[in-house]
């Protein structure tokens, strides 16, 4: 493409007419294929940008902060009711106890729940109320913590998951 | 405080231009890469833009293209200078008149001063503004006009001896 109109700045046309070839310059730059970044950088960028539009506490916060509400909400109602309380010891055991309300529900969990093994750990999923268990997949936020008594460090990790209830408390 | 979403599309807009702006400071793609992966990377974790987007990004890419030159200047004070132009220009159409010309300007801007190409790939490539110009390389709106006019008139004069 040229754009350039060499005439257009002769001599004699006058001081006037020099933006306008500058901007047919600048065009004529604007046109000129550039150095392109390689592939693999344009990969490494999508990856940035697509695997980590934010960090994940900043992506948990306002979810936390509506869980938060919930659940005051629910206590001040005096509607609390279930809970599933899994332990999990980090070496592939864990204990589960489930309360009477809901006998025969069962989580599909869609995330893994391993972990690394020099952590154990305790994760509280709160159901919702009695009689209002939802069949839909339900997002929630899981906050774990993991405590490595021996190197005496403490993680704590929220992140939004979802769970799908696919039993519901026997009506027997 | 913006979102990451907006940092994504202003990146998309200005991909060649953040690289191009790199390449200004650095003549080294693989450094430019660096550069730019940086200071986007530091923009999703910070969130912080202050003033212009447009011109903060091009800003923080500069600032991580200019950190990244002093930190390898000993080490890689032997590597080759890459020019801001596709390599593959010197060899195509030899017979097009504004292939010539394209040849000319790619020889002339690479001859220019950084401080004039940045100004230059800015207003060209990026589309900005000279306020936003001004904002992104933090020096007076006049010192902007005035480089790029030098710059243009350097460019100028070069493509006008390839038309005569």
């Amino acid at each position: 493409m040229n754009d350039w109109t060499p005439g257009a700045n002769a001599p004699g046309e006058g001081r006037d007419l020099v933006p306008a070839v500058d901007a047919a310059i600048e065009r004529l730059l604007a046109a000129t294929p550039l150095r392109r970044p390689s592939a693999s950088f344009d990969a490494r960028m999508r990856v940035l940008l697509e695997q980590r539009p934010m960090s994940w506490w900043r992506r948990a916060a306002p979810l936390a902060a509506a869980a938060g509400f919930a659940l005051a909400a629910g206590f001040v109602a005096g509607s609390w009711s279930s809970h599933l309380r899994t332990w999990g010891n980090g070496g592939g055991g864990r204990e589960s106890s489930r309360p009477a309300s809901t006998p025969n529900l069962n989580l599909v969990h869609q995330e893994s729940l391993a972990r690394p093994a020099a952590f154990g750990g305790t994760q509280t999923i709160d159901l919702g109320d009695d009689g209002a268990v939802q069949t839909a997949p339900s997002l929630w936020i899981r906050t774990d913590r993991f405590v490595d008594p021996q190197r005496g460090v403490t993680i704590e990790r929220s992140y939004p998951e979802t769970w799908t209830v696919v039993g519901r408390p026997s009506t027997d | 405080m913006p979102g990451a979403p907006l940092i994504a599309e202003l990146y998309r807009q200005h991909a060649q231009g953040l690289f191009s702006v790199a390449m200004t400071v650095l003549h080294d793609s693989s450094l430019a890469e660096d550069a730019v992966h940086d200071a986007v990377s530091r923009l999703l974790d910070d969130r912080r833009i202050d003033g212009d987007p447009v011109a903060y990004l091009y800003a923080s890419v500069r600032n991580a293209a200019r950190d990244l030159g002093r930190r390898r200047s000993v080490r890689r004070a032997d590597s080759i200078s890459e020019g801001l132009f596709d390599p593959s220009l010197s060899t195509e159409g030899w017979n097009e008149p504004s292939s010539d010309l394209r040849r000319t300007l790619a020889e002339a801007v690479d001859a220019l001063p950084p401080e004039q190409q940045e100004v230059l790939v800015m207003r060209a490539v990026g589309r900005l503004g000279f306020e936003q110009i001004a904002t992104a390389i933090g020096v007076p709106l006049g010192t902007v006009a005035s480089r790029y006019s030098r710059g243009v008139g350097a460019l100028r004069q070069q493509l006008q001896e390839v038309v005569r």
